[in-house]
Order: structure tokens, then sequence, then C-alpha cells
């Protein structure tokens, strides 16, 4: 199985790169190594076919006894199925091959990775420590260079504080960036803010409607009162003096003299009236 | 008269036609409410016959006679009647005058429903030397701050109470000529109620000396009125100089806002143009330009609803906001046409404390118009304040709202820009039902407060509806007409008047459009002029 090339690979100014490759290949259990004399130019991009002819060229080169000592060792784990001690193993025949080792991992949550923190706990027993001043951000997010040598304590502390620093203050940064609305969120709130606003200012209209239609009626439910107020009036004063007018003596003596004449003319009317149909069916 | 009377009628004399004096006096002799009181002050006339009447009348017990060793002029005469009274309220009657039979008699009822009013007033009529109906009569508006001080509208019947006259000290000599309007204005400022009977309760006699046939028959009046309204607005605090109208006897304030007053103008357009006073313009840069070339106290922000439909012409708007002066800022409309919503919308994007609703086919005529608006409408009890809009051909378009059942209409359409209209309405500031939406100055709370213009009146009667939203609750309107624009009324919008808006409008002011309160006795155009 051919190993996975990188798509770019940036590495030390020098022009020509020994560069041994360890990787572990999906489906098969033993790794591949393959070595080559890698032409690498700065800022460029290799072709990834031209990277394939020469990884081809390297497993031929496999074959043949290879050289003692390289420019950097590349570890990539991200096929890692070995245990911890296999890797010791493997670690312990590529140290002496150089002095410079990179790792090629994945975020340590991702299962059949070793981890960076892993290897760097590794390397560090074998007097590799973490090279700040390369920057292999360009190549891969999950790869990291380390430097044989031995350093004092405190320069190894403060080179990890200040790592540790820069990415505090990036990670702070990215936080607060992503806490600050955007242009296009602080237009969605404003017309947002705008139209609750404006269904507010229409609702409060409503209520004046409302309350002009109250009043209109109000003021119909009152002339109308005033209205019956004054009929009641009427009608009392005409039934006062209806009533004045029956207790008149010349009244009751007209009354008495046409009682006669009204017996008669009613008595006159009910012999003339006839049952109706309806009368004759309620008597049957 | 065993307990003292309501009213106490007080008449300084001096030299008076004998004739109109009998019938002045005569007037209260047959007043048909009997506890009144009769205080006549002879200020010192020297006549012997008037002397003779006095001393008759005097055998009444209801009329007190006072005769002044020594001519003071009439304030120190009516300033002695009023000492002498002991009515609770005062009525002035001059001594040429005539009551109506049941003047006293309404004053009384009207006090009693309304036992905390300190200034009464009524309806007036006149008549001449031989008692003939002459004039129109007026029939006054209900209380009007603003309009009395552009004069002394509730002149003849006046009535006060006795105990807020010696509380204000009384009449003033100072202001000889307009004392009782320099009395009256004090009192006004105490905050009691003030009110109007509307009924005409008193005659006046025009003759030929007497202000009510020439205004300029006492000169020395005119100037004491005008004195007087600018020592009322320097007590409550209104910042304005106060000179004289164009007729005499009316004044006018020209008003400046408060410091630190920023005031929103918005602008609905169309963009359109027209040909004006003979040229073509685009309608809102001619307006636009119009506003920016005067300087004002106020601070000011344009803000131009444009409608935006996607496929009209927005080249204007480039010039426009050159032509404005880094005081423009346009906002985009892009609904169906709703000139409510487009006012509410520049409204909510307005950061002034007073917002100035001004349609984009006026032009500014008098200079201070910005801040004189501003300022009355910064006045707490104030709503919507308009100004008097004129047509190309200088008539008169707008000059205030009125009512003339069912409808509502413009005041005074279609008058001379110059008239001074029915007793000095065109010519200074008063209360009206309702002002124009094409030049509306209102507070910004007031505009939030009622709801701002309604949506359900796209496009007539949303004006209309507004002023009638700020009387229901509980402020007044203003027409400010010392303040002139043109108006070149209905070149830019559909005159259609929608069955629905109009339909609207009464279901919601049956109440409102019954009467109008302020323009009474007006004649008024049938139909509103849209």
């Amino acid at each position: 199985m051919t190993a996975e090339a990188p798509e770019r690979l940036r590495s030390a100014p020098a022009k020509n790169v020994r560069l041994w490759w360890h990787c572990w290949p999906l489906t098969d259990l033993d790794p591949t190594d393959f070595w080559d004399d890698v032409t690498v130019q700065e800022d460029s991009q290799q072709d990834s076919d031209e990277l394939t002819r020469q990884s081809t060229r390297a497993e031929q080169k496999a074959k043949l006894r290879p050289p003692e000592v390289f420019d950097l060792v590349v570890i990539d784990d991200r096929y890692l199925l070995e245990t911890r001690v296999e890797i010791e193993e493997i670690l312990n025949s590529l140290v002496p091959r150089s002095n410079r080792i990179a790792i090629i991992s994945t975020p340590e949550s991702s299962p059949g990775s070793f981890g960076l923190s892993n290897w760097a706990g590794i390397l560090a027993n074998n007097d590799f420590l973490r090279a700040f001043d390369a920057d292999p951000e360009l190549v891969s997010g999950s790869l990291a260079v380390f430097e044989q040598g031995s350093r004092p304590l405190a320069d190894i502390v403060q080179n990890y504080e200040s790592a540790l620093t820069r990415l505090e203050a990036i990670v702070h940064a990215t936080i607060d960036e992503s806490r600050k609305p955007t242009e296009a969120d602080w237009a969605e709130q404003s017309r947002q803010l705008l139209a609750v606003r404006h269904e507010a200012l229409t609702d409060r209209d409503r209520v004046f409607g409302l309350m002009a239609r109250m009043l209109s009626l109000q003021n119909e439910v009152d002339y109308l009162r005033t209205c019956v107020d004054l009929s009641n009036h009427r009608i009392g004063r005409l039934t006062d003096k209806l009533a004045q007018i029956q207790l008149d003596r010349r009244f009751r003596i007209g009354g008495a003299i046409m009682k006669p004449a009204t017996a008669a003319k009613k008595l006159a009317r009910g012999k003339k009236s006839k049952p109706t149909k309806t009368q004759k069916s309620i008597d049957k | 008269m065993t307990s003292p009377p309501v009213v106490s009628i007080v008449t300084p004399v001096y030299r008076p036609d004998l004739a109109h004096f009998k019938a002045c006096v005569a007037s209260v002799f047959a007043q048909t409410a009997e506890d009144w009181q009769l205080i006549l002050v002879d200020d010192a006339s020297g006549d012997e016959g008037l002397s003779k009447l006095l001393d008759r009348y005097a055998l009444d017990p209801r009329v007190v006679v006072h005769t002044r060793s020594e001519n003071g002029g009439i304030v120190a005469a009516s300033n002695d009647a009023l000492k002498l009274a002991n009515g609770r309220l005062i009525a002035f009657l001059d001594h040429d005058d005539v009551l109506r039979p049941f003047a006293v008699e309404k004053v009384e009822l009207h006090a009693a429903a309304n036992p905390a009013a300190e200034v009464i007033y009524s309806d007036r009529g006149h008549i001449d030397a031989s008692d003939n109906r002459v004039a129109s009569n007026f029939f006054k508006p209900t209380w009007s701050p603003e309009r009395l001080r552009g004069g002394m509208y509730i002149a003849h019947l006046t009535v006060v109470s006795r105990e807020a006259a010696l509380a204000v000290g009384g009449f003033r000599s100072e202001f000889e000529g307009s004392q009782d309007y320099d009395l009256v204005l004090r009192i006004t400022e105490r905050g009691k109620p003030i009110v109007h009977i509307p009924k005409i309760l008193y005659q006046w006699r025009a003759t030929e000396h007497s202000t009510a046939m020439n205004p300029d028959a006492k000169p020395y009046a005119r100037e004491a009125g005008l004195r007087a309204v600018q020592a009322h607005c320097d007590r409550v605090g209104i910042d304005a100089t106060v000179e004289q109208a164009s007729l005499a006897g009316s004044y006018v304030l020209k008003r400046r806002p408060a410091p630190g007053s920023k005031v929103s103008i918005i602008i609905p357009t169309m963009g359109a143009s027209a040909e004006i006073f003979g040229k073509p313009r685009c309608l809102p840069i001619e307006a636009v330009r119009s506003i920016v070339q005067h300087e004002y106290v106020a601070d000011y922000e344009i803000l131009v609803i444009y409608d935006d439909r996607g496929d009209n012409d927005l080249s204007y708007l480039d010039e426009l906001s050159a032509v404005g002066n880094g005081h423009v800022q346009l906002i985009p409309f892009r609904e169906p046409f709703n000139f409510s919503k487009k006012i509410n919308v520049g409204a909510l994007s307005a950061t002034g404390d007073v917002l100035l609703l001004l349609n984009d086919d006026i032009e500014v005529v008098s200079a201070h118009w910005l801040d004189h608006l501003v300022a009355i409408a910064q006045e707490p009890d104030v709503g919507s304040v308009g100004a008097k809009l004129l047509f190309e051909n200088d008539l008169i378009q707008h000059a205030g709202l009125g009512v003339s059942p069912p409808w509502a209409v413009f005041n005074a359409n279609w008058k001379s820009k110059d008239t001074g209209g029915y007793f000095r309405t065109l010519i200074s500031d008063h209360e009206v039902v309702g002002v124009t939406g094409a030049c509306l100055a209102v507070r910004s709370d007031v505009f939030f407060e009622i709801g701002g213009f309604c949506e359900d009146f796209p496009g007539a009667f949303n004006d209309v509806d507004f002023s009638f939203k700020c009387v229901l609750a509980g402020y007044r309107n203003v027409a400010a007409n010392s303040v002139v624009l043109y108006h070149f009324e209905s070149l830019t919008r559909n005159p259609q008047i929608s069955l629905s808006e109009h339909s609207g409008l009464i279901g919601r002011w049956r109440s409102m459009l019954q009467r109008d309160p302020y323009l009474r006795g007006m004649s008024m155009p049938a139909k509103r002029n849209d």
C-alpha cells in the first residue's frame, strides 16, 4: 500500500532533504517505511502525482539498504494501531536516524491516534523537544517538529509558556470574535426591533380607535337616555293631565250621559260580530 | 339684600352718552335673575345730568354708586369698583353697552356647575348707536389659551372670580387701555377652569370712537395689549417676542424652542416632479432646499422616506442628499402605498424630541417657521401644531381643520392669504380640532403615546384621525397661522377618497364630527376640499 503523501511539505531551508517517512497504512498491520531524497522548493506546492511517483520510487529504494542518517524523520500516526510499548520500540529505532523528527497526528480525541502530547512525552525521554520556531501549520494543523538537544529547564519552560500564551490569546480572540454579532446579525436585530416597535405603535392606535368608538357609543347612549327621560316626563305630564280631566265634574257628568249610548254601541257590536274560523275550530 | 350676591357688575363711568348709559343700566335692571349687584363708579365726569341719574339709581339697594373726587382713569375707577363689590363673581360692563336679560341667570347657572372656575365668558353681539344689530355676532371658541395670547377674544362678557382678581393685584395702571386683558391673562395663569357660555349675553355698542367699530380708535390700548402679552409670556416661561399683527388689536408671538431641541423632519416622497411657478421642479429636492436655506435655533434632521419599488427612478436621491447639506437621511419604503405607514416608519427611525411631518410638495415662506412650530409643540398640553398653507396662487389652502358635520374640512379654504378671517382667526395662532398632515409638528412622546398614524387610513383622513386622537388624549391642537408655507396641494396624490376610509372616519369619530368647539359661527364648505 502506498503511503498517503502530503500535499505540501515545508521543511528545512535545504534544497535537498533526505526524508524518512514512517506511516501506518489502513489495512496493513505492518508499517511501511520509505525513504527518499525529496527535492523541496520553498513556497511551492508539490505536485501530488509527483510525490506519489517519488513514493513509488521510495518503495523500490526501500528494498535497498537505507542510509543511516536523515535530515528529517516524519512519523504519521493517523492510522496507528500499535500499543504504546511497540511505539516506543519503533521510536527507539528511528531516534538515531535524525536529530529532527516531525510527527503528523490527529487530535487526541480521535480513535486510532496516539496523540501529539503522548509523542512529545516519549520524545522528551530521548531529549527531543518541541521546535516552536518551525511553522508546520501550512502542512498540517496536527504536525509538530521536535529537535534533539539539551536545553536548560528554564528555557524549555519559557518556550512552552510563550507558546501557551500565544495559543491562549488566539483562543480568547476567537471566543470574543464568535460572541460579537456580525453586521448581518445587527441588521437582523434592528429589523426585528423595528418590527416590534411598529407593532406596539399600531396596537396603541387600535386602543385609541376603540376608545373613540366607546365615546361615540356613550354619547349615543346618553342621547337616548335623554330622549327616554324627556318622553317619560312628557308621559307623566299627560298622565297627570288625563287624571285631572277624569276627576273633573264635567267629565264625569258627560261620561254618565254617554254611558247608555256607549252601552248600546257595545251591544250592537256584540250582535254584529261573528265567530272567526279559528274560534270555530277552537270551539270544536 | 341679606346675603351677598353671586354676581357684582362693575361699570366705570366717564362722560357717557346719557341715552346709552340709561340703556346700559336698564339692561341690568331687566335681568331675569334678581340677586345681582351693580357698582357704578363715576371717574369725576363733572356731568350734572349724570350725577342726577346716579343718585336715582343709588336708591335701589342693589346699586352702589361711588363718585371719585378726581379723574384717575379707567384703571383707578375699575379698582375702586372692585373694592366695593361683594359678589363672588365680577362681571365687566362698559357704560354704553347692554346685557341680554338672561345674562346674570346664565352666569349663575354655569358658575354653580363649575364652582372652581375663575373666568367665565360668553359670546357677544354688536349694536350701533341706535340699538340696531350691526356686524357679525362673535360666537367664541371654547377655552383657547393660544388664541388669548393673540388677542382679548373673551372680552364682553367677561366674568372673573373676585377672589382671583384681588389675589393677582387687581387692574394695573401701566396697562391702561388693555387693563382687563392684563387682568385676565394673570388670572388664567393660575390654572383654574375657564368656562365658556355658548350664548350671546352681551351687546357691544359700536360707535365712532369705540374699538368695537374701529380697532385703531385707541392706539394706546393696542400698545398696552402688546406689553400685557409680552409680560404674560415672560411670566409663564414662553420664550417669544410679541409683535403687532397685521390687524390692530391682534398680536403674533415669534417663539423660540427650548435650548438643545432637536426636530426630525419626516418627508414621505415618491420623487415626483411638477411645474411650479412656471418652472419644472423635483418636488422633494426643492422642499429640502427651502428648508436648509434658513437658520434655526433647533437642531434638525430630515428623514426622507422614499418609494423603492425596484422599477422606479431613484436618480433624484443623490441630488436630494447633496442639497440636504448633511441633514438628510434616506429611508427606503418597499411596500404598497400607505402614507400612514410611511410616516410611522419615519417616526420609528427619528431621533428628535419633536417630529415635523412634511409633504414633499411644500416650500417654506416664513423663515422662523421651524422654531415657532417646534416651540408650540413643546408645550406640555399641546398635541399637533400646523401652519398656514397657501396654494401656488397665494390663496389659503389650509389654516386649521374644522368640523362641518359630518365632515372634517379645511378652514378658510380658498380665501385670500391676507384676510383676517372670522374675528382674526387667520392671522394669529389659535386652537383647532385638527391640522393637516402636510405640515404637522408633534412631540415624539405624544406621537407614540397615541399610536402614530392609523394605517387603516392609507391615503386620506389620517391627519384628521391623528388630530382627533390628540384631543381624545387631552391635548389641544394649534393652527399656527402666523407661520406660512406653500403647499402645492394634490399635485402628486390621488384625489379619490376611498369609501372605506370615509366610513372608517365616521365609524371611529362620530362623536367628534357632531360639532366644532373652536370654529363656531363660521360658514364652512360643504365638503372637505381634498
